[in-house]
């Protein structure tokens, strides 16, 4: 489904990623853990198009899109979940999915847009309200169904998470994993990397913009440098 | 229809007009500071195909959008490169390049400038006016106008949209100077006589005026801004010299009490809400 081979990003003399290279397979959930400053959101910025790496190829699709633009990507299947949400406070609940749906056919936006009302009950009664209004786990939901309005094949989430209440934290990867069963392949990026461990099939450690470590779950649950560093575990 | 009130709606036409060419811009977060220029086009137009070639009212002022567009269109590539203040400046340089060009150019009159051989009635102003105003909201009840709303309020996060924020922002630099032509053509019209002195900066000025006192936030904006710049200078002629100073406290005290503008989309929420029981559940 994605294919990340040997990217590079800069920003001036910072050195954001180096020589990353990653894969996501059909239907398979990733996740990309790591610290403050790894370059996990980086990661995410250049497959998604709005940053552009110095070197390296991304394909997708087995198409190269390198040269695609954000929007495009978009259109072509590839979302991505913004860190903080970013939904647009100014805009009511039902026009940031109209927003999200931007890429598609007119006549399948209601559709599309319903079927997010029908799915989160709690958006579908504040549909008419501004989004500003809504609470933390409130906007997660808002901003994943705004990726889904877009028919992902594949959906990027970064650090979903992030100022939510471990309730919350759980539904949200319930949710992950019933999107993954619908068929869309997930890439997420997470702090909480107990969590993430634990929803997806295969992951990755960035450390300092390059991959530290890569394997199954389990494998990377195994490792004794990952287990000390985060997850909290002294071995 | 005293003559004074009809003059005083005509200007109010041309002005809710040439408001909504600055809002339209101004709705994807650009701001345009070149409205005279833009205007000055469509109103040099409008002239020079009345006297020249004789065409009807109508043409005329399809042809003042068209220009007005049109120059908009191919400004739109490079203005749009600059982002903010420097935007700002740039569109304040083309409104003065475009006097300059009018004030050095025998054909169009310069500075003595140029009466115009066709005239129209304030009933014509008003229609068309009614007309801009209605596109202005059409075009903002769009999944266009929507786009350019996330362009406004996050050009990174519209991308991740799916939204083409540069296509988004030259369209609605185009529009925006289609219509200023609109209101040039009609101004040129009903005045039956234009000169380059007439659009200078303080016309820009008051124009992105009309916009920020109203509000860029909704379609009203313009609106109400363009009204309140119109009508309240009039009813303060009662206080003579000190209507001027009035009116700038007036202003002032918008900026200070509203400075989002006369209407943002959370006060416009609040009275739907109220009007159709849409209860809020904060």
């Amino acid at each position: 489904m994605l294919e990340i081979e040997n990217i590079n990003v800069r920003y001036g003399p910072i050195h954001a990623l180096k020589n990353i290279s990653i894969s996501v397979g059909e239907s398979e959930i990733v996740t990309v853990v790591g610290s403050n400053g790894a370059g996990k959101s980086s990661l995410l910025r250049a497959i998604a198009g709005t940053v552009k790496p110095s070197k390296g190829n991304i394909f997708f699709k087995e198409k190269k899109i390198n040269s695609l633009s954000a929007p495009s990507r978009v259109k072509s299947g590839l979302t991505l979940v913004p860190e903080g949400r970013q939904i647009f406070v100014s805009m009511t609940v039902e026009e940031n999915l109209l927003l999200g749906a931007h890429s598609q056919n007119r006549s399948q936006v209601k559709n599309l847009v319903e079927s997010i009302f029908d799915r989160f009950s709690n958006l579908a009664s504040r549909r008419y309200q501004l989004a500003s209004v809504l609470s933390g786990g409130e906007q997660q939901m808002l901003a994943i169904g705004r990726a889904m309005v877009a028919k992902p094949k594949l959906m990027m989430l970064d650090e979903p998470s992030l100022g939510l209440s471990p309730i919350l934290v759980g539904q949200l990867f319930e949710l992950i994993k019933e999107l993954h069963s619908e068929g869309i392949s997930i890439l997420i990026v997470e702090q909480n990397t107990k969590l993430a461990l634990k929803t997806a099939h295969r992951g990755y450690v960035l450390e300092l913009g390059s991959v530290r470590l890569e394997g199954t779950v389990s494998q990377l649950a195994a490792d004794k440098i990952l287990a000390e560093a985060y997850l909290g575990e002294s071995v | 229809m005293s003559g004074y009130l009809s003059g005083v709606l005509a200007i109010l036409g041309i002005n809710v007009i040439f408001a909504y060419s600055i809002y339209i811009t101004a709705a994807t977060g650009q701001l345009n500071l070149g409205g005279a220029g833009f205007q000055a086009i469509g109103a040099y137009a409008c002239a020079i195909l009345s006297n020249e070639l004789g065409l009807p009212i109508y043409l005329t002022l399809i042809f003042s959008a068209i220009l007005g567009g049109a120059i908009s269109f191919l400004i739109a590539f490079p203005v749009l490169r600059t982002k903010g203040v420097y935007m700002v400046l740039a569109t304040f340089a083309i409104a003065e390049i475009v006097a300059g060009i009018i004030l050095n150019s025998d054909f169009l009159g310069g500075p003595t400038g140029m009466i115009v051989n066709n005239y129209i009635e304030t009933e014509v102003v008003l229609v068309v006016a009614i007309i801009v105003v209605f596109l202005g909201f059409y075009i903002m009840s769009t999944r266009i106008g929507l786009a350019m709303r996330a362009v406004h309020d996050d050009e990174a996060v519209a991308d991740l949209m799916g939204v083409n924020k540069r296509a988004i922002q030259v369209s609605a630099f185009t529009i925006g100077g289609s219509i200023a032509g609109l209101s040039g053509g009609l101004y040129a019209l009903y005045f039956g006589f234009i000169e380059a002195q007439y659009f200078n900066a303080n016309i820009s000025i008051f124009v992105l005026l009309y916009v920020l006192i109203g509000g860029t936030q909704t379609a009203w904006g313009p609106l109400l801004g363009a009204s309140f710049f119109t009508l309240i200078p009039e009813a303060l002629r009662i206080g003579d010299d000190w209507r001027f100073f009035i009116f700038g406290v007036i202003i002032v005290a918008m900026m200070i009490l509203r400075p989002e503008g006369i209407v943002t989309r959370d006060a416009l929420d609040r009275v739907w809400s109220k009007l159709f029981s849409r209860k809020s559940n904060v």
